[in-house]
C-alpha cells in the first residue's frame, strides 16, 4: 500500500517538475494571427530572423478573414488561445472603437509619439488607423491604384488607352469596344463602396461624413456621383465578376481592363501567360479634371490585443515587422505590395521594368501615385453603419427599384437614426 | 361454299381487329416509351448541376468558367483529355481537404457511435422497463425535440466555453447525440420486440443491462442502421454549429473547410472548393448507393404500419 | 450466525434497491446529455436575453429593451422575419406540388425498374451539403460566366440577369436551390405512401370511371393528407430554420445583395457574430425565433394529432 503512495506521489512530483522545467525553459511564445494568405508568405520567410532578434517563438496562424472577428472574440472571452498580436484589414475592420474600453486592441498612442520610423509612415494611411484620436495599428502598406488594360483588345477597336483623359471618354470608348467586340471594359459587382465603384467613388472628393462625424450621403454631389455611375453601369459595358473567376475573366478576353491595387496586379498573370494579349499600365482616368489620379483599396495594419502581456515589447516586434527597412524592399519584390515608408522609395527594386507589361516601370508609377492617394474621412462608424447603410439602398438603386434621390434621404436617414 | 364466303371477311374482319389491338398496343408502348423518355430527360436535367459538378471538379482553374461548359465545347471524349487531379491537390496542398476529411469522419463516427449506445440504453429503459415517472420522463424529452439549437447560436458559443468544450471535436459530438428524435425511434421499435425472447433472458438470471447488450441490441439492428444513417446525414452536413463552435484550421470539417476557402479574397480557389464539395457529397452518395433501402426506410418505415 | 443473516439482509436490501434504480441508471446518460447540452443552454438564454452582453464584455442586466428594441425594429428585424416566412411559403407552394406529382407518375407502373433509378436521381440533391449546393448554384447564376445566363441564352431567352446581385431575385433564388435540393426528399417520402394505398380502391375506382385527375383529387389525396401535413409541418419548419443559402449562396457572405436575403437564424447569426457581436440582443432575437417555430410545431400537433405524429415522424 505505502509502496504505491510512494509512487503516485513521486509520479506526480516528476509530472510537476516536467511541466515547470518545459514552462522556464520555453522562450516566450508570441501569438501572431493574419488574415491575408499573400502577407503570410513574408513573415513565414522572416520568422527565423524576427524570432532570433527578439529571442521569443513566433506562432503564425492564417485565420480565415470571414471568421477573423468572430474567432478573435471567442478566444478572448475564454481566455485562451488568444493571440498576441494580429494582423488585421484596414477597411471594415469591426474591431477598432474610438473607446479604447470597447476596442479588442490596445491604443499605441504612447509608443508612436516617441517611434522616428513611425513618423516617416504616410499621415493619409495613418488615419485609416486612427479611431477618436487613438492610433491603434500600424498600416502595413499603401496600395495605390492604377488601370491595367489589355492593350492588344483596346487597339483593335482603334482605341489608344494610353491617351484617355478622364471616365466619361473611357466609358465612351467602352461602349465602342462592347458594340465592335462584346468585350467588357471594367469589373463590377453591384455591391455598392467596393472594388470599381469604391476606386472610382474615391476620386471623386465626396466625403461622406462631416468634419463632426456627421453621414453626409445627401449631398448634391453624392447624388451627381451615384447617377453619373448607374448611368454607366447601365450602358451594360462592365462586366459581372466573382474573386474566383477574375484571373479567368482576363485570361478568356471577356474584360479588357480593371482598376488595381498593387496587390491585385497579379490577376494578369494568367492572362500575360496565354501570349494572346500585351498589357499594360497607367493611372487612373479623372473622374473630374483636376482630380487626383488614383485611389487606394485594401489593405492591412497590425496591432496589439487588449490581453497580450508585456505590450512594450510586443510593439517593438510589430514595429519592426512592420518597417524594418533592411526587409520593405522585399515585400515588394515578393508579395508585390508597395510599403508606406518614403524612405525606401528609391530602393532598385522599385525601378525594374515589367515583362508583364513590356517593360513599363510599374513600381515607379504606383510610387507616384502612392503621394495623391486622397484622403478620405471615415470616422469609426463608416463602415460598421454609413457603408451598409449606403450599400442597401444602393443595390436597390442600380436595380432601378428606387430613384437616386429618394435611396440616398432614405440612406442618410438610417445612417442618421444608426447613430442616435 | 356457304361457309367460303364470309370465311375472308370474318378474316379481314379479324385481321382488323388484332391490327387495331396492336396498333392499340403500339400506341401504349409509344406513349410508354415517351413518358419514360421524358422522365429519365427531366431527371437528367435535375441533375445537370451535380453533373457539372463532377465534371469540372476535374478540370483545371481556367476551364471551370468555359461556356458553356467545356464538356460541350467539341467532342467530349476530346475536353477529357484536360482531365486532371490539379484540383485535388490544390485543395490538399493549400487547404489540408484531407484533413478536413479526417475531421468529419472522426466527428460523424463519434457522434453516431455515441448516440446509438445512449440514445439505445434510455429508449430501452423507457420501451421494457417499468419505473415511476417513466412516461412523465419520456414526454418531456419528446417536448425538447422543440427546441432546436440554433435559435440560442449566442448561448451555445457561452455554454460550450464555460464547458471548456469550445473548439474541441467531443464537445461536438456530445453536443450531437442529444438525439430526442433517436430515443423516440428506438423506443417505438423496441415495444414491439418479441417479449418471450427477454423473458427466457430473465428467468436465465440476465441482469438488465446484459439483456440490452446481448439481445435487445442485436434485435434492433433495423431500426439502429435506419437512426445511424439519419445521424450520418445530419453530423455530416451540419454546418452552422461548427461553424461557431470550431475555430483551428486542424479541427474544421469540410463544410468549414469551404467556407474558409470562400472567404478568401485575391484569388479564389473555385477549384479546389469544387474538388472538396466533390468528396463532400461523394461518400454520402456511395453510402446512399450501398444502403438505398436503409436511407428511404429511414424516412418512410414508420409510414407503413 | 447472526452477522451472516444480517449480511445477506443488508445484501438483499441492496439489490432490491439497485434494481429500483437501474432504469434511472440506463436514462442517465442521455438525460445528463440533454440536459447538459440543450436545456442548459436554453436556460443561459434566458438571462442573457435580457442583457446588453457583447462580445468579450459579459453585459448588465436591461431588463426588457432588448425585446422592446426589437420589436420596434422594422427596417431590419420584421422584414427578416417577413422574409423567412415568404421563404419559407416559397418552398411549400413549389415543393410540395412538384413532389407529388412526380410521386404520383412514379407511382405508374409503366416505369418498372426503372423507378427506383429515377426515384435516386431525384434523392440524391438530398445528400448533398446544403453548403456544397449553395456554392454550386452561386457558380451557375454568375451574370457572365455562369450556366443558367448560358442557358437562357440558348433557349432566346434574356441572359444578362444579374442573378446574384438583383435585390428583388435573392429570396427566389433561395426557393429555386432549396426546390432544387428538397423536392426529392419529399417525393420519395410522399411515393412511400402512395405505395401504402390499398390498389384495390383504385381498381373500384377505375370500374367507376372516373378520370385520372379524379382519381388523383378525390381518392389519392385525402388518403395522403397526413403524408402531406407531416411533409409540409417538416418542409416549414426546415424553412424557418434555414441558414447556409442565406450565407452562402450570395458573394462575400454579405446575405445578399442589401442584405436581402437575410432571414431569422442568419438574423441571428449576423448579430451574434459578425455585425457587433451583440449576444444578448441575439438571444432575444432568438426567442422570438423560437416561439414562432414554436407555433408552428404546436399547429402540427393541432392538424395531426399527439398520436400520430409520433406514429410518424
Amino acid at each position: 500500500m505505502s509502496r504505491r503512495k510512494l509512487a503516485v506521489v513521486l509520479l506526480t512530483l516528476v509530472l510537476a517538475v516536467a511541466l515547470f522545467a518545459n514552462n522556464g525553459l520555453a522562450k516566450d511564445k508570441v501569438v501572431f494571427w493574419s488574415f491575408a494568405a499573400n502577407n503570410i508568405e513574408e513573415w513565414e520567410a522572416r520568422k527565423a530572423e524576427i524570432e532570433k532578434k527578439f529571442g521569443i517563438t513566433l506562432v503564425i496562424e492564417n485565420v480565415p478573414e470571414t471568421a477573423f472577428v468572430e474567432t478573435l472574440q471567442a478566444t478572448m472571452m475564454a481566455g485562451i488561445d488568444y493571440p498576441d498580436i494580429i494582423e488585421w484589414r484596414i477597411e471594415q475592420n469591426q474591431i477598432l472603437d474610438a473607446d479604447p474600453k470597447k476596442s479588442l486592441v490596445i491604443p499605441l498612442d504612447k509608443y508612436v509619439k516617441k517611434s522616428k520610423v513611425f513618423a516617416k509612415v504616410p499621415k493619409g494611411r495613418v488615419a485609416w488607423t486612427t479611431y477618436g484620436g487613438h492610433v491603434y495599428g500600424l498600416p502595413h502598406d499603401v496600395h495605390p491604384v492604377v488601370l491595367v488594360y489589355n492593350d492588344t483588345i483596346w487597339k483593335s477597336v482603334g482605341v489608344d488607352m494610353a491617351k484617355i483623359k478622364t471616365w466619361d471618354e473611357f466609358f465612351e470608348a467602352a461602349k465602342k469596344l462592347y458594340a465592335e467586340k462584346k468585350v467588357y471594359a471594367l469589373p463590377y459587382d453591384a455591391a455598392g463602396l467596393a472594388a470599381t465603384m469604391w476606386m472610382i467613388w474615391q476620386q471623386t472628393g465626396i466625403q461622406v461624413l462631416d468634419d463632426k462625424g456627421r453621414p453626409t450621403l445627401d449631398t448634391p454631389e453624392m447624388r451627381e456621383f451615384v447617377k453619373w455611375w448607374v448611368d454607366k453601369i447601365n450602358s451594360g459595358v462592365m462586366c459581372n465578376w466573382d474573386w474566383g473567376n477574375f484571373s479567368a475573366l482576363l485570361a478568356n478576353g471577356t474584360m479588357a481592363s480593371y482598376t488595381s491595387p498593387d496587390w491585385w496586379i497579379s490577376q494578369v498573370d494568367a492572362a500575360v501567360e496565354t501570349g494572346k494579349y500585351e498589357f499594360r499600365v497607367r493611372d487612373l482616368p479623372l473622374y473630374k479634371e483636376g482630380g487626383p489620379r488614383t485611389s487606394s483599396w485594401g489593405g492591412s495594419f497590425m496591432a496589439i490585443t487588449r490581453l497580450a502581456k508585456n505590450p512594450d515589447k510586443l510593439y517593438k516586434i510589430i514595429e519592426y515587422m512592420q518597417y524594418e527597412e533592411e526587409y520593405l524592399h522585399i515585400r515588394y519584390k515578393d508579395a508585390k505590395m508597395l510599403p508606406p515608408l518614403s524612405s525606401v522609395w528609391d530602393h532598385e527594386v522599385f525601378k525594374q521594368p515589367d515583362p508583364r507589361f513590356g517593360g513599363q516601370k510599374l513600381g515607379l508609377l504606383q510610387i507616384e501615385l502612392a503621394k495623391e492617394i486622397p484622403w478620405i474621412n471615415t470616422g469609426d462608424i463608416f463602415w460598421d453603419a454609413v457603408s451598409i447603410d449606403f450599400n442597401t439602398q444602393f443595390t436597390e438603386i442600380a436595380a432601378g427599384n428606387v430613384s437616386v434621390e429618394a435611396g440616398l434621404k432614405e440612406a442618410q436617414a438610417r445612417a442618421l437614426k444608426r447613430l442616435k | 361454299m356457304a361457309l367460303s364466303k364470309p370465311a375472308p371477311e370474318r378474316e379481314t374482319r379479324l385481321f382488323g381487329l388484332t391490327r387495331k389491338i396492336t396498333a392499340k398496343i403500339k400506341a401504349k408502348k409509344i406513349r410508354r416509351g415517351l413518358a419514360i423518355g421524358v422522365m429519365c430527360f427531366i431527371a437528367l436535367f435535375y441533375l445537370a448541376p451535380l453533373l457539372w459538378l463532377f465534371d469540372t471538379s476535374f478540370r483545371p482553374k481556367v476551364e471551370i468558367f468555359n461556356v458553356p461548359p467545356r464538356i460541350l465545347q467539341g467532342p467530349p471524349w476530346e475536353t477529357f483529355r484536360s482531365y486532371s487531379l490539379e484540383s485535388f491537390k490544390v485543395a490538399i496542398g493549400r487547404y489540408q481537404m484531407h484533413q478536413g476529411f479526417l475531421n468529419s469522419v472522426l466527428v460523424t463516427a463519434g457522434a453516431i457511435i455515441l448516440t446509438l449506445l445512449v440514445c439505445s440504453l434510455a429508449a430501452y429503459a423507457f420501451a421494457l422497463l417499468k419505473f415511476p415517472g417513466r412516461d412523465v420522463i419520456f414526454y418531456c424529452i419528446l417536448a425538447t425535440m422543440m427546441l432546436p439549437i440554433t435559435t440560442m447560436l449566442a448561448p451555445l458559443f457561452k455554454v460550450m466555453q464555460s464547458y471548456g468544450l469550445y473548439n474541441k471535436h467531443i464537445g461536438l459530438i456530445l453536443l450531437y447525440s442529444t438525439s430526442a428524435f433517436g430515443v423516440f425511434l428506438l423506443r417505438q421499435y423496441y415495444v414491439r420486440l418479441p417479449i418471450s425472447l427477454i423473458e427466457a433472458a430473465v428467468v436465465d438470471g440476465a441482469s438488465k443491462f446484459r439483456i440490452w447488450w446481448w439481445i435487445v441490441l442485436p434485435l434492433g439492428k433495423p431500426v439502429l442502421s435506419t437512426l445511424a444513417i439519419y445521424q450520418f446525414r445530419y453530423v455530416w452536413n451540419d454546418f452552422l454549429v461548427p461553424l461557431i463552435l470550431l475555430r483551428s484550421k486542424n479541427l474544421h470539417t469540410l463544410p468549414i473547410k469551404l467556407q474558409v476557402m470562400d472567404s478568401i479574397t485575391i484569388a479564389k480557389d473555385y477549384d479546389a472548393m469544387i474538388a472538396t464539395g466533390f468528396i463532400a457529397i461523394l461518400i454520402p452518395i456511395v453510402f446512399f448507393l450501398l444502403f438505398q433501402r436503409h436511407f428511404l426506410e429511414g424516412l418512410s418505415g414508420s409510414l407503413k404500419e | 450466525m447472526s452477522s451472516i443473516a444480517v449480511l445477506r439482509s443488508r445484501h438483499q436490501r441492496k439489490r432490491i434497491r439497485f434494481s429500483q434504480v437501474e432504469p434511472y441508471l440506463f436514462i442517465l446518460p442521455f438525460v445528463a446529455l440533454m440536459a447538459a447540452f440543450n436545456l442548459y443552454v436554453y436556460f443561459s438564454g434566458i438571462r442573457l436575453a435580457f442583457t446588453d452582453a457583447q462580445g468579450i464584455n459579459p453585459g448588465e442586466w436591461i431588463g426588457l429593451a432588448n425585446f422592446a428594441e426589437l420589436i420596434a425594429d422594422k427596417q431590419d428585424f420584421w422584414p427578416a422575419i417577413g422574409r423567412t416566412f415568404l421563404y419559407t411559403f416559397g418552398c411549400l407552394i413549389t415543393q410540395i406540388p412538384a413532389a407529388l406529382v412526380l410521386a404520383v407518375i412514379l407511382n405508374s407502373k409503366i416505369f418498372g425498374r426503372l423507378r427506383g433509378a429515377l426515384r435516386a436521381s431525384f434523392y440524391v440533391p438530398v445528400l448533398m451539403n446544403t453548403v456544397v449546393a449553395a456554392l454550386l448554384f452561386r457558380m451557375m447564376f454568375l451574370r457572365d460566366t455562369g450556366m443558367v445566363n448560358w442557358f437562357l441564352g440558348v433557349l432566346g431567352l434574356p441572359d444578362k440577369t444579374n442573378w446574384l446581385y438583383e435585390p428583388k431575385l435573392s429570396l427566389l433564388l433561395m426557393i429555386i436551390v432549396s426546390f432544387w435540393q428538397w423536392t426529392g426528399y419529399h417525393m420519395v417520402y410522399l411515393l412511400a405512401s402512395l405505395q401504402s394505398i390499398n390498389p384495390t380502391i383504385y381498381e373500384v375506382a377505375n370500374l367507376d370511371g372516373a378520370s385520372p385527375f379524379r382519381t388523383l383529387w378525390q381518392i389519392t389525396i385525402p388518403l395522403m393528407r397526413p403524408a402531406l401535413t407531416f411533409v409540409s409541418v417538416m418542409s416549414a419548419i426546415g424553412g424557418l430554420m434555414q441558414f447556409e443559402y442565406s450565407f452562402m449562396l450570395f458573394p462575400n457572405a454579405g446575405f445578399g445583395p442589401g442584405m436581402k436575403a437575410m432571414t431569422g437564424i442568419p438574423y441571428i447569426y449576423y448579430h451574434a457574430f459578425r455585425s457587433n457581436f451583440r449576444f444578448g440582443y441575439a438571444t432575444a432575437a432568438g426567442w422570438i425565433l423560437f416561439l414562432i417555430i414554436l407555433a408552428v410545431s404546436l399547429l402540427q400537433i393541432r392538424v395531426i394529432g399527439l398520436g400520430r405524429a409520433e406514429d410518424e415522424v
